[in-house]
């Protein structure tokens, strides 16, 4: 800190705008540090991916619709014998409708899940149908339950909740492909 | 004096560079900044971690667990929690658990019996809960200030909550001698 400067002027005088310069870059230099951060958290979580009107998501090489979205009651153990639920529990079927490659290689992998209006996800295979017989759904042909004819497919998915939960969406997510987005078939 | 001024610069750099540098030595280590967020909890009361809820209904201890036919001892003492978990919105499962003794020792659930309750393997569906009871071995010593540790990544719990919940047990000589049997887990639907 020098004495008055030629003008008479002291310390503080000289380096007022500086000092008030100082507070609107503090304010710009926390916010830009914010955003950043926040930019980075956003980038974490996938973006849903909506389908077009006719109800057709054409992602990831593949085009996909929602065939059935209901109650499961008619569940069966791998003997063929009926699964009893618990009374607090409902079971729900999901069915896709897959266009895809006509070679089975070249279809991606699918993860499936359902999620309520609440917001909750629900997965599939859960634990509490694990003695049910059901192909894997993962969008792939080979576990279609119709012939894949013509590139042609169907895939299904069994999910649990409490009773009482009423699911507002399908979520398809292609993690092979594309990790930061998902398709989301919003119940009509 | 020009000679003066300089060394009061050199001085002041000096001095700001020495407060530099307490200062980061008196912050707490990366893996502290970086350790889980607690949500402590007592016996009885649900504790809400941010994907599980998680509540220990019943504790004891025993000289040895009945598994079946076998009979499994220890030099230490088995802590037995009975639990009641669930998924709080999104598929969930519980893939660490143990306990933190009074000096800060942590003991991770025995791999001498599986544990599917909180090994991760145990997928759980939101409003869904199960119960089931977990072992931990500990040194008799240790028994009578653990606290119980359960998160949801077995391999790193930095960053993210975990359930602490505090388990009554007084003296781990009083544990008893006659083998105790493990609950296995079971949907609560």
């Amino acid at each position: 800190m020098r004495g008055p400067d030629s003008l008479g002027r002291g310390w503080w005088r000289r380096n007022v705008w500086g000092l008030i310069a100082l507070l609107p870059a503090l304010a710009l230099m926390l916010a830009a540090a914010g955003y950043s951060d926040l930019e980075f958290w956003q980038r974490g979580r996938p973006a849903a991916v909506l389908p077009a009107t006719d109800g057709v998501a054409d992602f990831a090489g593949v085009r996909v619709r929602v065939a059935e979205l209901a109650p499961a009651t008619d569940l069966k153990r791998s003997g063929g014998r009926p699964l009893a639920l618990p009374e607090n529990v409902t079971a729900w079927r999901v069915v896709l409708d897959v266009e895809g490659p006509a070679d089975p290689e070249q279809v991606p992998y699918c993860e499936i899940s359902v999620e309520d209006t609440a917001g909750n996800l629900y997965g599939d295979q859960p634990l509490e149908l694990s003695l049910v017989s059901a192909p894997l759904g993962n969008c792939k042909p080979d576990n279609s339950p119709v012939p894949a004819a013509s590139g042609r497919h169907q895939t299904v998915a069994l999910f649990v909740t409490p009773r009482g939960v009423d699911i507002a969406a399908v979520r398809v997510s292609f993690g092979t492909v594309d990790q930061t987005r998902y398709v989301r078939f919003d119940r009509s | 004096m020009k000679l003066l001024r300089r060394l009061g610069y050199a001085a002041f750099v000096l001095a700001a560079l020495a407060a530099g540098q307490a200062i980061q030595s008196a912050e707490p280590n990366f893996n502290h900044n970086l350790r889980p967020f607690p949500v402590a909890g007592e016996v009885g009361t649900e504790v809400a971690a941010r994907t599980f809820t998680a509540q220990v209904q019943l504790v004891r201890c025993a000289a040895a667990l009945r598994i079946g036919d076998t009979i499994l001892d220890t030099q230490g003492v088995w802590i037995v929690a009975k639990l009641r978990v669930g998924a709080r919105f999104k598929p969930t499962s519980i893939a660490y658990a143990a306990a933190r003794d009074g000096a800060g020792r942590v003991y991770q659930t025995t791999d001498r019996v599986t544990l599917n309750l909180v090994t991760g393997g145990h997928v759980m569906q939101p409003g869904l809960p199960y119960e089931g009871e977990i072992a931990i071995e500990v040194p008799t010593a240790a028994a009578g200030s653990l606290t119980l540790l359960l998160a949801d990544n077995s391999i790193d719990q930095r960053m993210d909550s975990m359930a602490e919940i505090r388990l009554p047990i007084s003296d781990g000589a009083a544990c008893s001698a006659e083998p105790t049997t493990l609950l296995a887990p079971k949907a609560l639907s």
